[in-house]
Parts: C-alpha cells; sequence; structure tokens
C-alpha cells in the first residue's frame, strides 16, 4: 500500500481526542492531523503526554487496564478505536520501534520476518525477498548480509535499533511510530537512525517522539509541541522553531523547562 | 595495650572456623551417606571371597564375611554369611568370636550357587558322574548345555502355559460380564442373548482350561526329565548335597577368579540387577520391575502434570484479571507447595481410587464389582501417577509464572506491535524464552517426585507384581495395574521383609540405583537450562 | 493450497481464541482441582464431629387387652432391611410375640406362649444380656434361656420370608428347696456350645450357680447337671440388680451403694473370690446394673438417677473398682438400662421417664431422646445400636433409628485425657486395633506430640549447623569457593527421604545405640529414637533452612558491611553484629519454612522413629508422628469407618498446620522486602 494512492489528505487525524489513565487525564482535547509522507516530529517535556498520543494511534494503549479513549482518531478516515475494529490489523498497518531495541532471542532473519509469518505469509521466496528489501532500506543488510542465521543477540545496540527498524518496515506499514528510538544509543548509532530515518520517510509516514528538539529540527518536516496533556502548537518544523507562536512553545525551545 | 588485647579476642577466629566446621560437617554427612551406599553396593555385585572358617570346636563352615563389631561384652566378632539356608534351618548368616576361629582359608575350590529357591549355596566339589571330582569347567558346560535344551525344549512351553493363563483370565472376565447381563436383563430376548454369550463364553473357558491342562501335563514331563539332571556338592561340614539343575542359577568359583574374571562377575550382576525379577521374597535376584515401575510413572506423572501446570501458570500470568480470584489462586498454589505429600496421597485414595475409580467400576465393570474385583477401584499406577502429578502441579505453575516473569515486557510489546495476537506472541516469542526455566522447574519438580514414597503406599505400590503395566498383551497399558517402585520396595525390603538381613545388599542397591536416577534428572534439568539459555537468553545487554 | 488473506486472518483470530479458551480452562480446572482437595479431605473429616442423630419411625401398639405392665422384658431385632423393624415382647404371663413394623406400617401381633414354656407357670422375672438373649426365671422355678431370631422359610408365594421366634436355648429345674420356696431375685442363664450355666442370685447376697453338660439328646438340651454352689456374700446390703459377664465376672449392686463382685470363672468347685466395694459415699441404692460391651467395664444405675461406669484395676498389686464416667442427672431412679453389642455405647431410662444415650469411653451424654409420648417404660437396643425400641406407659412399642456412627470420635474422644478400661490413669493414648475386648482408643494427642516433638528435635540439629555454614559461605568464604559449595549442599535437597531414612534405621540407629545406650541408664531406650531422627531428619532439613538462610544473608546491601568495618569491626564483629541481625527476618522464615517441612515429613519417621504412639519428653524414646500414623493405618482402614475418616483428619490437621507455618513465613517474608525497600 504507497501513500501516493491517497495522495491528497491526512493519513491519520486525531479530532477532540481526550485519554484517560483510570481517573488520570493524559491528553485533553487534541486535535491534529499526520500529514501523509511526511516525518512528523512530537516534542514536549516529560510526562506532557507525547508518547501516550503515540501509542494511541496503534492502541498499544489499551494495553494498560483502565485506559479510555473519548474522541476521534482516524486513520484513512476511518476510526480505529469504533467498536468492531481489528486491532490486530492496525498495528500491522502501524508500525512501531521502541525507545529500548528489543530484538527477538532468534536469528537476524526470523526477526525480519517475524511479522509476515505471524500474518499468515509462509513463501520462502516471498520471506526471502521481503527480508532482503527490508534490511536493505534499514542500512543494515551489507553489515548481516551473511550472518542472517546467526542470532540477532550478538549485533551491537545500534544495529539491533536498526534491526527493529527492518523488523517493522517488513510488513509495509502505511505509519511508523518511534519513541525515542536513540535516546539509548551512542551518538554514531543515532546519526545512522537519523539518516535512515529522512530516507524511509518518502514511503512512509513517521511520527517521531523525541525530547532532543536539535534531533525534531534535522530529521522532521512538521512538528507538534505537547504541553501538560494539551496540543499547543503544530507546524512546519522551520516555522516552530524559528517562530514560535505560543509562549510556552518559545520558553520550551529556548530551555526555560525542559 | 587494652585496645590489641580486644582486636583478637573479637576477630572471632574460632567461631569462624566452628562455622567453617559446620559446612564440613554437612558435607562429611553427604559423603558418609554416598559412601556407604556405594561401599555396600559394590560389596554386594563384586565377587566376593569364600572363607572356610574352622572353629575351636573343630567344626567347620564356608561363609562370606560380612559385618565386624563388638558384642555388649565387649568381645570382638565377626558376621558371616553362610547360605545354605535350608541346612541351617532357615538362618543364613551366623555370628562368631574372634577368639574361636581357628583358620581361615580359601579354598580355591569353593563353590557359590545361587538357586532359584532357597537362596545362595555354598560348598564344595562334589564327585561328577564317573566318580572323580566334578571340574569347574565340566559343571559350567553342563550348565551351558542344560539351558539350551531347555531354551529349546521347555521354555516355549512355560510361555505359551504363560499366555494361556492370560487368555483364561480375559475370557473369565468376558463370561462374567456376560453373566452379569443375563442376570440383569429385564426383556426375555436380551436375556437370551446374554445366555448364548455366557455358553459361549464358557465353552472358551474350558477350551482354554483343557488345553492349558494338556499343556500342563507335558510341561510336568519334560520338568521331571529334565529335572533327573543333577550336580553334587560336599557342604564344609561333609554332607553331600545334590541339586537339580533347574534350580541352578549360576554357579561361580570366587576364590579362582582373577581380577579380570571378578570385573566380568561383576559387569554380569549389574546387568542381572537391573534387568531380572526378584526372588526369594525380594532377598535374591533384581529390581527390573521396580526399576520399570518407577520410570513409567515418572513419565506418566510428567504427561499428566506437564501440560495442566505450564497451561495453570500461563493462565495465571497472561490470562487471569488481576482479581482477588487470582490472588487467591496464587497464595493457594504457593501454599500447596508446601503441603505433606502424604496428604495428597490421602487425597488420591479418597478421590482418585475410591471416587473416581469406583465411579468408573460401578459404570464400566458393574459384573466384577459384584464379584468383589477392583479394576480402577483400588490402587493402580495411573492413580499413583495422578496422585504425584498433584503433587508436583505448584511447583510447575510457580516454576512457570517465574519463567514468564523473566520475559522483558518490551519484547512481549514489540510482538504485539507488529499486529501478532496474544496467542501467536505467547507462541513464537514468550514461550520459547521462559522455557529454560519451566523446563527447569518441571524436571527438577519430577526429580523430587520421583522420590517420593509416602503417597505411593497408599494409592497403588506393592512389594510384588509379577505383570508390568505395560507389555505385550492387549490392551499393551494397563493402567489400573499395581506396580512396583524403587522407593518402596527399599521401604518393603528394609522394613517389612521377614528376612531383613538378607535383604539388606539389595536395600542398598535400589538405594543406589534410586540416587542414580534421581541425579540423572536433576543433572540433565541443570544441562538443559544451561543450553537453553544459552539458546534464547538475552545477551549483551 | 493458498488460503487468501481473509482466510488467514480469520484463522489467526480463531487460533487465538481457541487457545485462549483451552488455557482458561485447564488453568481454572487446576485452581479449583486444589480447593478441591481440601474440601474433600474437610468432607471425609468433618462427620466425625457431627452430633448424634435419632428419629422416630413408627409406633405398633400391644394386643387388645395387654398393658404395658405386663410386659416382663422387650428385645429388637436388628436391621433385616431398611423397611422392617421387629421387637420382640415377653409378657409376665409367659405369652410372647412379635411387634412388626413394616415400612412404617405397623403389621399384627399375635401372641402364643413361649416355645417349651412349663405348663401355667408365670414369669417372676427377666434378664436381657447380648441384646437378644433372655434368662427367664418361672415361678415354678424353672428358668429358661432363650434367643430371639430370625429364620427364612419360603412362604406362600415362594419368597423367603422372615419369621421371628424365640429359640429355646436349654431349661433347668434346679431340685432345691431353696430356690422353689423363695426363688432368686434373678437367674442369669449363659449356653454355648460347650456350657450351660444357671447363676441365681438372692436377695440376701447368696448366689447359687450351677453348670450343666450339654447333654446327648437330638439338640443337646438336656440338662444333666454337672456341678453346683453356692456362695454366701452376706454383707453389704440387700441385693437390687445383678449382672454377669461372659467369662464369669458377676456384679451384684445393693439398696446400701454397694458393689459386690464375685468371680465365678474359675474351678467350679473351688473358691470364688468376692469383693465388696462401696460405690456411693451417700449410700444410695443401686437400681439397675449392666454390662458393657467387652464384658469389662459395667455401668451401674442409682436411685439418684444417675448413671456411672465402673472397672477394676489394677491398684497396689490388686484389682480394685474404680469409677471411670459419671452421668448424674436430677430425675428419679434409674430404671433400665439396654447396651450397644458393638461399642460402648449404652442407653439409659430413668423413673421421670428421660431416655438417655451414653459413650462410655469419651464420657459423652450422646443425646436425649426425646419424650413422645407417654412416658417410656423399658428400652431395648439392637447389636448395632441404631435401632431403639421403647415400651410406653399406654402401651405402644415406639421404634427410633439412632445414628451416632463415630461416637469414639469427638473432640473428647481426639483430645481430652481419658480413663480407658483397665488403665491406672487418665492418659493420651492411641490404640486404633480397637476390638470387643479392648476399646477403641483414638486420642490424637500422642501424634502430635510425635510430629511436632520429630520437628523440634529435627531442628535442633539442623539450626546451628545449617546457619553456620550460611553464615561462613556467604560471609568468609571466597566467592568462587562458595559458587562452587552452594549448589553442592543445595543436591543434598535432592536425596529422597527414604533413602535417608533406611540408612538412619539400619546404620545409624544400631550404631549410636551401642554408644549411648550408656547414657539412658535405668530408663527405657528404644532403638530407634528421638535422636536419630533428630540426625536424620535434621540432615534432611539441612538444605532448605541453608538455601533461604544464605540467600537472606547474602541479600544485605555490602554497603552496611563497608560501614561497619569502616568503623574498625572486625569481619567477625560486622557478621555477628550488623549482618546477621539484618538478616534475622530471612534467616527466621527459613527455620519456619524448615520446620514446616519437618513437620510434614514421613518416610524418615516411618523407618526411623520405632512408630510407638506415646508422649514422652525423653530423647532416647521413639514416636509416631501424624503423617507416619496415616501411612501405616490407612491400608487397613475400612473405608468411611472411624479410623478412616480419623486419618483424613489427620491429613486435615497436617493441612492446617502447614499451611499457618508457610503463611507466617510467607508473612515474614513479605515484612523482609519492606524493611529493604527502606534501606
Amino acid at each position: 500500500m504507497r501513500n501516493e494512492d491517497h495522495a491528497d489528505g491526512p493519513i491519520a487525524s486525531a479530532a477532540g481526542l481526550n485519554f484517560f489513565y483510570g481517573e488520570k487525564q493524559a491528553l485533553v482535547d487534541i486535535n491534529l492531523d499526520i500529514a501523509r509522507g511526511l516525518a512528523t516530529a512530537l516534542i514536549g517535556p516529560s510526562g506532557c503526554g507525547k508518547s501516550t498520543f503515540l501509542r494511541c494511534l496503534n492502541r498499544m494503549n489499551d494495553l494498560v487496564d483502565g485506559s479510555r479513549v473519548e474522541g476521534t482518531l482516524t486513520l484513512d478516515g476511518e476510526d480505529i478505536n469504533a467498536p468492531g475494529v481489528d486491532v490486530i490489523d492496525l498495528r500491522r498497518r502501524v508500525g512501531m520501534v521502541f525507545q529500548k531495541p528489543n530484538p527477538f532471542p532468534k536469528s537476524i532473519y526470523e526477526n525480519v520476518v517475524y511479522g509476515l509469518r505471524i500474518a499468515g505469509v509462509r513463501g520462502r521466496a516471498e520471506l526471502d525477498a521481503a527480508c532482503e528489501h527490508s534490511l536493505r532500506r534499514s542500512a543494515l543488510w551489507d553489515e548481516v548480509k551473511d550472518r542472517l542465521r546467526e542470532s540477532a543477540m550478538g549485533l551491537s545496540g545500534g544495529q539491533h535499533q536498526r534491526l527493529c527498524i527492518a523488523r517493522a518496515v517488513a510488513v509495509k506499514p502505511e505509519i511508523i511510530l518511534m519513541d525515542e528510538p536513540c535516546s539509548a544509543l551512542d551518538p554514531r548509532s543515532t546519526v545512522k537512525i537519523e539518516d535512515l530515518i529522512s530516507e524511509l520517510k518518502g514511503d512512509y509516514t513517521i511520527v517521531i517522539v523525541t525530547h532532543n528538539m536539535q534531533q525534531a529540527a534535522r530529521v522532521s518536516d512538521r512538528t507538534a509541541f505537547f504541553y501538560e496533556g494539551k496540543l499547543m502548537e503544530e507546524g512546519e518544523t522551520k516555522k516552530l522553531f524559528t517562530t514560535p507562536v505560543r509562549k510556552e512553545t518559545e520558553d520550551y525551545l529556548t530551555g526555560r523547562f525542559g | 595495650m587494652a585496645r590489641r588485647r580486644d582486636a583478637t579476642r573479637s576477630d572471632g577466629k574460632a567461631w569462624i572456623f566452628l562455622s567453617w566446621t559446620s559446612l564440613f560437617l554437612i558435607l562429611a554427612m553427604m559423603g558418609v551417606l554416598g559412601l556407604l551406599i556405594c561401599v555396600n553396593s559394590f560389596r554386594a555385585l563384586w565377587p566376593n571371597r569364600i572363607e572356610q572358617v574352622t572353629l575351636a570346636d573343630g567344626s567347620v563352615f564356608l561363609g562370606f564375611p560380612v559385618n565386624a563389631d563388638l558384642s555388649p561384652e565387649g568381645l570382638s566378632r565377626l558376621q558371616y554369611k553362610v547360605a545354605n539356608r535350608e541346612l541351617n534351618s532357615g538362618a543364613d548368616f551366623r555370628w562368631v568370636y574372634a577368639r574361636d576361629i581357628v583358620s581361615a582359608a580359601r579354598p580355591p575350590g569353593a563353590v557359590l550357587v545361587n538357586r532359584a529357591e532357597n537362596g545362595d549355596f555354598l560348598g564344595l566339589p562334589g564327585p561328577g558322574a564317573d566318580g572323580s571330582f566334578e571340574k569347574p569347567e565340566q559343571l559350567r558346560a553342563r550348565l551351558r548345555s542344560y539351558r539350551e535344551r531347555w531354551n529349546a525344549g521347555a521354555e516355549p512351553l512355560r510361555r505359551k502355559l504363560a499366555s494361556l493363563g492370560e487368555d483364561w483370565q480375559r475370557v473369565h472376565l468376558s463370561a462374567l460380564k456376560a453373566q452379569y447381563a443375563m442376570e440383569r436383563a429385564a426383556a426375555a430376548p436380551a436375556k437370551e442373548e446374554s445366555a448364548k454369550r455366557l455358553r459361549a463364553e464358557r465353552e472358551r473357558e474350558s477350551a482354554v482350561k483343557a488345553e492349558s491342562e494338556t499343556l500342563m501335563g507335558e510341561f510336568n514331563r519334560i520338568k521331571n526329565d529334565f529335572s533327573r539332571e543333577t550336580a553334587v556338592f560336599a557342604t564344609a561340614e561333609g554332607e553331600t548335597v545334590v541339586l537339580p539343575l533347574s534350580s541352578i542359577v549360576d554357579a561361580s568359583w570366587p576364590n579362582a577368579m582373577t581380577v579380570m574374571e571378578r570385573a566380568g562377575a561383576f559387569a554380569v550382576n549389574v546387568w542381572r540387577l537391573l534387568t531380572h525379577y526378584p526372588r526369594e521374597a525380594n532377598t535374591e535376584g533384581g529390581i527390573y520391575p521396580a526399576l520399570f515401575g518407577t520410570v513409567m510413572l515418572v513419565f506418566l506423572m510428567a504427561v499428566s502434570a506437564f501440560p495442566l501446570g505450564v497451561a495453570a501458570g500461563i493462565y495465571l500470568r497472561e490470562y487471569a484479571h488481576d482479581g482477588i480470584l487470582s490472588r487467591t489462586a496464587r497464595v493457594a498454589v504457593n501454599n500447596l507447595a508446601g503441603v505433606p505429600s502424604i496428604v495428597y496421597g490421602i487425597f488420591g485414595l479418597g478421590f482418585f481410587i475410591y471416587g473416581m475409580g469406583g465411579a468408573i467400576d460401578d459404570l464400566i465393570y458393574p459384573e466384577r464389582v459384584a464379584a468383589g474385583i477392583n479394576t480402577y477401584g483400588g490402587g493402580g499406577i495411573i492413580w499413583s501417577a495422578l496422585t504425584l502429578g498433584l503433587l508436583t502441579l505448584p511447583v510447575v505453575i510457580v516454576a512457570t509464572e517465574e519463567a514468564l516473569a523473566t520475559v522483558p515486557s518490551e519484547i512481549r510489546q514489540g510482538s504485539l506491535a507488529l499486529g501478532a495476537t496474544r496467542f501467536q506472541t505467547l507462541w513464537r516469542v514468550i514461550l520459547p524464552m521462559a522455557s529454560p526455566g519451566i523446563l527447569t522447574g518441571f524436571i527438577l519438580a519430577m526429580a523430587r517426585a520421583a522420590g517420593e514414597v509416602a503417597p505411593l503406599m497408599l494409592t497403588g505400590a506393592v512389594k510384588s507384581a509379577h505383570n508390568l503395566p505395560l507389555d505385550g498383551n492387549w490392551p499393551f497399558v494397563h493402567l489400573e495395574r499395581k506396580f512396583m517402585h524403587l522407593g518402596f520396595h527399599i521401604y518393603d525390603m528394609g522394613f517389612q521383609s521377614p528376612n531383613v538381613e538378607a535383604s539388606k545388599p539389595l536395600v542398598y542397591l535400589t538405594a543406589l540405583v534410586l540416587l542414580i536416577l534421581v541425579f540423572a534428572l536433576n543433572f540433565s534439568a541443570i544441562t538443559l537450562r544451561k543450553r537453553m539459555r544459552d539458546k534464547y537468553a538475552m545477551k549483551g545487554f | 493450497m493458498h488460503i487468501t488473506e481473509n482466510q488467514a486472518r480469520r484463522l489467526k483470530k480463531l487460533a487465538d481464541k481457541l487457545a485462549e479458551w483451552v488455557i482458561t480452562v485447564a488453568g481454572v480446572t487446576v485452581i479449583a482441582a486444589m480447593f478441591a482437595m481440601l474440601a474433600l479431605i474437610v468432607r471425609e473429616a468433618a462427620p466425625l464431629f457431627f452430633p448424634a442423630t435419632q428419629r422416630m419411625v413408627g409406633a405398633v401398639s400391644l394386643p387388645d387387652g395387654v398393658a404395658a405392665r405386663d410386659v416382663a422384658a422387650l428385645g429388637v431385632e436388628g436391621d433385616l432391611s431398611e423397611k422392617m423393624r421387629v421387637a420382640g415382647v415377653i409378657l409376665r404371663d409367659g405369652r410372647c410375640g412379635f411387634a412388626r413394623l413394616d415400612d412404617g406400617e405397623p403389621k399384627g401381633f399375635a401372641l402364643e406362649r413361649l416355645p417349651e414354656a412349663p405348663a401355667s407357670a408365670a414369669i417372676l422375672s427377666v434378664e436381657v444380656h447380648d441384646n437378644d438373649k433372655f434368662s427367664v426365671l418361672w415361678d415354678d422355678g424353672t428358668a429358661s434361656l432363650y434367643a430371639m431370631e430370625v429364620r427364612f422359610p419360603a412362604g406362600a408365594d415362594g419368597k423367603p420370608a422372615a419369621a421371628h421366634s424365640f429359640y429355646p436355648v436349654f431349661h433347668h429345674r434346679p431340685d432345691q428347696a431353696e430356690w422353689t420356696n423363695s426363688p432368686p431375685l434373678s437367674a442369669l442363664l449363659r449356653g454355648d456350645a460347650a456350657e450351660h450355666r444357671v447363676v441365681g442370685v438372692f436377695a440376701d447376697g447368696s448366689v447359687a450357680e450351677r453348670r450343666l453338660a450339654p447333654g446327648a439328646g437330638l439338640l443337646g438340651r438336656s440338662k444333666s447337671v454337672a456341678s453346683q454352689r453356692t456362695i454366701r456374700i452376706g454383707r453389704g446390703g440387700a441385693v437390687t440388680a445383678a449382672a454377669l459377664s461372659d467369662d464369669g465376672m458377676l456384679y451384684m449392686g445393693t439398696n446400701e451403694g454397694n458393689l459386690l463382685s464375685l468371680d465365678l470363672s474359675g474351678d467350679a468347685e473351688g473358691e470364688a473370690a468376692s469383693e465388696v466395694t462401696p460405690v456411693f459415699r451417700d449410700r444410695r441404692a443401686i437400681s439397675a446394673l449392666v454390662f458393657l460391651n467387652g464384658g469389662y467395664a459395667v455401668a451401674v444405675g442409682d436411685a439418684s438417677g444417675a448413671v456411672s461406669v465402673w472397672f477394676p484395676r489394677r491398684e497396689n498389686g490388686e484389682f480394685r473398682l474404680r469409677r471411670s464416667v459419671d452421668w448424674p442427672t436430677g430425675g428419679g431412679g434409674v430404671k433400665a438400662m439396654a447396651v450397644s453389642g458393638r461399642d460402648r455405647g449404652l442407653v439409659a431410662l430413668d423413673d421421670a421417664g428421660r431416655l438417655r444415650w451414653f459413650y462410655s469411653t469419651t464420657g459423652n451424654e450422646l443425646l436425649e431422646i426425646p419424650a413422645s409420648r407417654s412416658r417410656p417404660e423399658l428400652p431395648a437396643l439392637n447389636a448395632r445400636a441404631d435401632n431403639l425400641a421403647t415400651l410406653h406407659a399406654d402401651g405402644a412399642i415406639v421404634f427410633s433409628r439412632l445414628d451416632s456412627s463415630y461416637p469414639e470420635a469427638g473432640w473428647a474422644g481426639f483430645f481430652k485425657r481419658l480413663l480407658y478400661e483397665g488403665y491406672e490413669t487418665a492418659a493420651y493414648v492411641w490404640q486404633s486395633t480397637g476390638s470387643d475386648a479392648s476399646e477403641p482408643k483414638l486420642s490424637l494427642m500422642p501424634l502430635v506430640w510425635g510430629s511436632v516433638k520429630a520437628a523440634v528435635f529435627a531442628l535442633l540439629f539442623a539450626t546451628p549447623i545449617a546457619l553456620a555454614a550460611a553464615m561462613y559461605l556467604s560471609q568468609f568464604a571466597a566467592p568462587a569457593f562458595r559458587a562452587r559449595l552452594k549448589p553442592a549442599v543445595e543436591m543434598l535437597a535432592a536425596v529422597p527421604s527414604v533413602v535417608i531414612g533406611f540408612i538412619a534405621a539400619l546404620w545409624l540407629a544400631p550404631l549410636m545405640e551401642r554408644y549411648l545406650r550408656f547414657f539412658a541408664g535405668a530408663s527405657q531406650y528404644d532403638q530407634r529414637n528421638s535422636l536419630v531422627i533428630a540426625i536424620a531428619m535434621g540432615f534432611a532439613v539441612i538444605p532448605t533452612v541453608f538455601s533461604l538462610a544464605e540467600d537472606a544473608i547474602s541479600a544485605v546491601p555490602p554497603a552496611l558491611s563497608a560501614a561497619s568495618l569502616a568503623l574498625g569491626a572486625s569481619k567477625w564483629q560486622t557478621v555477628i553484629r550488623v549482618v546477621v541481625p539484618t538478616a534475622s527476618p530471612g534467616i527466621f522464615t527459613a527455620v519456619m519454612l524448615g520446620f514446616g517441612r519437618a513437620v510434614g515429613e514421613t518416610m524418615i519417621v516411618l523407618m526411623a522413629a520405632g512408630n510407638t504412639p506415646i508422649i514422652s519428653l525423653s530423647p532416647f524414646n521413639g514416636m509416631r508422628t501424624l503423617s507416619a500414623n496415616i501411612a501405616v493405618e490407612m491400608p487397613e482402614a475400612p473405608v468411611g469407618g472411624t479410623l478412616y475418616r480419623t486419618l483424613f483428619l489427620c491429613a486435615l490437621i497436617l493441612f492446617v498446620l502447614t499451611l499457618a507455618i508457610n503463611t507466617a513465613a510467607e508473612v515474614f517474608r513479605h515484612r523482609l522486602r519492606n524493611r529493604y525497600g527502606k534501606v
């Protein structure tokens, strides 16, 4: 499913989205469109709700007892919280890369094709092709092509994260969510991942949560600033960083609080 | 000055030494235990030399020295195994005071005969058929030829008779069933049919009986012929003893053996221990049925406990809502791990045997119940296995839960984020990662249960069972049969046997075999855990 | 075969749902099974404590013209079927009949003269013994023994029907003037294949005994006198009641509150030992006397309405009568008593019409049978003591069903110190193999004592060794050494207890006996005793205590030790003063769990403790624990009987005990965690 097919309109859209963990309200009245084919960064101080919003997009918050969603959150125009929606399928269409790289203790090959196997794909040729394609897209192919059958545990931290990205890419999602993907990595690996994001964003929509403003500035096309569960400001990255509209945004960007 | 003195007083070297001694004491006790068992087992299997002892009063006897201690009055005395039970009015051991011993020789011709009845025989070579003393090679050759001829001529008959016996049993039970049905049939046609069946079964019964009687006659004739072949020996006291070759299991001349030959005999003894049936009320022979029973029991127990325990552990950890029910369940499981095994035994008796077994019997074998025969309503290997399975369940559940807890939640989330269902995540990612812990916990629980005896005493272990729960007769697996068990065998031989002294060697041997089995299970658990940890665990973090 | 994406998706969902269902069912079943275990054990043990019950089944009236006071004796038949009840009635005029209750319906009551009754004689007195034997004394001096019995001749329809009768065992007419002129108070007849015996008890305390040889004749019922004697005690008062046991012990109660005993068991011509025992200090009269099942203890009913039980005990080398139980009451004097033929139960009726059911061993009053109508005059029990028939003043014979399935059980039976027949003092005794001769004694105290004693001795041996070793390994040993040794000690946990037990019993116990017998001195030395258990079971428990203690000690943050050492303390001082106290909750937990393990251990005690259920502090004596008791007694216990259920009670006690210990240990462990959370 390529994004050129629906060239117009945002790929995902939140309207009046409120989110609760039990009694506590984590997101207040969020209205945000995620542009198709671009990289959108979600920034803000700790606990502002950016990760929560991210996890709403693939309904990973469902795993937390007592979580509750109000409002609308659509993917390709369909409300993903409507009753009868296949969450399993949603999660295939919306991929996720976690803060702490979490490859499975299997071989590199098996890690990459995992998503395809669980979707029922069995043909060797198909799996091999997908594996090579994903690893190439994640800039990992050359490093591991000779040891696909070895355990993924033998790779370095940065390679782990790229493997996770390859794994996510293999199921051909529409959106890739990234929750602070570089915060557990060293600077060299971080650079590699950032380059990767820039490369991927044409074919995939990327939503990245980061607490590193410079990273957001480098990597994203659009930025959304969250503060205390509310969406303060959203817009083209260059414009938001140089001429923020809200005072809170400016204070955050200049480091008055973080 | 005072400070110096304090320091030396309070650095507690003596106390540290004492606590080191405690550790050493534990190891020493373990060592003593192991040594006792190994040494006594070795002595039981290694061919010992026969001594010919002459006493001060002129009497002579042949025997193996087995023990030495001080009598209550402080005199040194020795215990000999003199065997020849029927010649010594039932006593095959005797004590003599060291001071009464004039001489002890080791005549090379002294022979040890293992017999099918009455235990061992110790003697000196007697005259052969031609009057001269029969040489060991001659006797060995004769025994060999006897065995061959017996196996060709009589053994097939014996086996046929045994299988006819089994047939008769089966037909008899069918007849019982037909008779029962006939008595209870309400309508005439049903009654008629049952009566017909009963007649047919009775005919078969008599046919089998007739056949077995003819065969028995033939077999007895052959046996008689064979029993004419004898070997003559002399006892140390000078009596002549004639032993039919049919009663001789084996004859050996330990005093004339070289070390190699003795090692060979040792190996043969080990083989016999593990593959032969016991004889003479569990004082002779091997422990094969007990070994078989133990292994089969552990297997059945594993099959019943493993799936259920793992499923329950997965349920508690992954599927149950964290409410009061799952918390109570966890508390219950933890506590049940500490309940004494005999309590499980009595539950097994009341619920499995009298409850379920009784119900099964009433439902499927009412004719046997009416005749007073218990099939499932009495002890059996299946009930013992289920009882022990229940015993290991809490341990398996806790091990499963703890193993599942070691899987980091990121892994679980990662799988779900890729669009896997809960079951797929469990099956493909979580269980493989948790499997070292689960399997280890499981095997350790099995090893512990393999050594439990108390519940078995109430649910189906018996001192002697000729038929194994797995054999060549339909339906091949007989779960309702009682069985022998290594641990129970130890208890029975050591404490319920009429001749504890004679059983002692076998008790030590059985204990050794049981220990080897238990430690093999433990060892395999640990290696498995290591191997699987290397394969599945997280490295480099 | 290529399945579409949709189909694959649906299969995936289906598999997920199926797996969830299977796992949930398995999980719930397993957990339910654990609770079911407790439930079953409770269910099997609970009936032991249920109270006795009674239920009226029906009533039959005496035939017209016959009043209650015309009845001389009553006997009730055992259960032939659930539906039928039969009571035999002997009237004073010599007639007899059977009151039948069939499925609740009274059937006709025909009266006829007792078989072989002397012509036109009336009955003076009847003595009932063994529930269905009647010694009849006729006014012409004849004494007859009748047995109530039932035969099953084929009836009119070809089916066997029950026919009851009083079967005459034998008759005797003593040709002695004194017998006919002033007849005895009561005649007590006993007859078996070997001998027939007639004992006449006179009010002045003299006793005439006749032994008859079983004669020739078709039924062996002729009565030639083999020997005879008359014995006079001559003091103690006028005899009011008498009872004779099967082995020839005769007791007589007097109106002055004395119990006269006469030993008629010996040689017929010789001396009979006699004894006069005052049983009531206030010298109130004895009104009824009957032997309890077993023929050893005798129940005495007196004029104040109280019932007491007496049996001879050895005191200072002589046998003296001692009272074991006493049931006072405020009503009128005891009128009549009936005894159970199967246990030490009895039913007593007093003048006030109160009918009470007692059990002698435990001293319990099981039940007061409520008065349903007019006053009861005469009780009768069957041998199994589950059928009661009572004759009432209005001429009705009322049948009741009694149910006290486990009279030897209950709180008193299990936990009270009881005075058992033949014992010198009240004691806690476990002797389950009771028979008629020796009453079953089911005190659980010796077993509980045994379990506790064994566990305490084991821990006394194990704790210091395990703790010291744990402390050494954790704090003083090099890490490489510790990594090797810790698993080595824990390997000990894998050794089956049956192996430890047999080594202890066959090797250690004889060895210890040789060297330690001297220390026991004069007191009794059992080869398999508490010291052997201390070492053997202690050895088995060491890994449990060691492992947990070592974990606890090692879990103490090294920062604490560092602080202590930095203050100049030695390593030893640090360990003893800082580390161990900090780890003490964990250490205590370890010891408690070790105790729990020891309490539940079965095989070692079974093999190495001697299995004698005694209460003793001496380390040279053996013991029997609750767990070993179950293993030993269960194979022989009849299903559903008292012993069977008592063993379930033993299991329940073990269950609760280990549960309590483990829960307490868990609570401690939690507290330990909280404590370290703060640190």
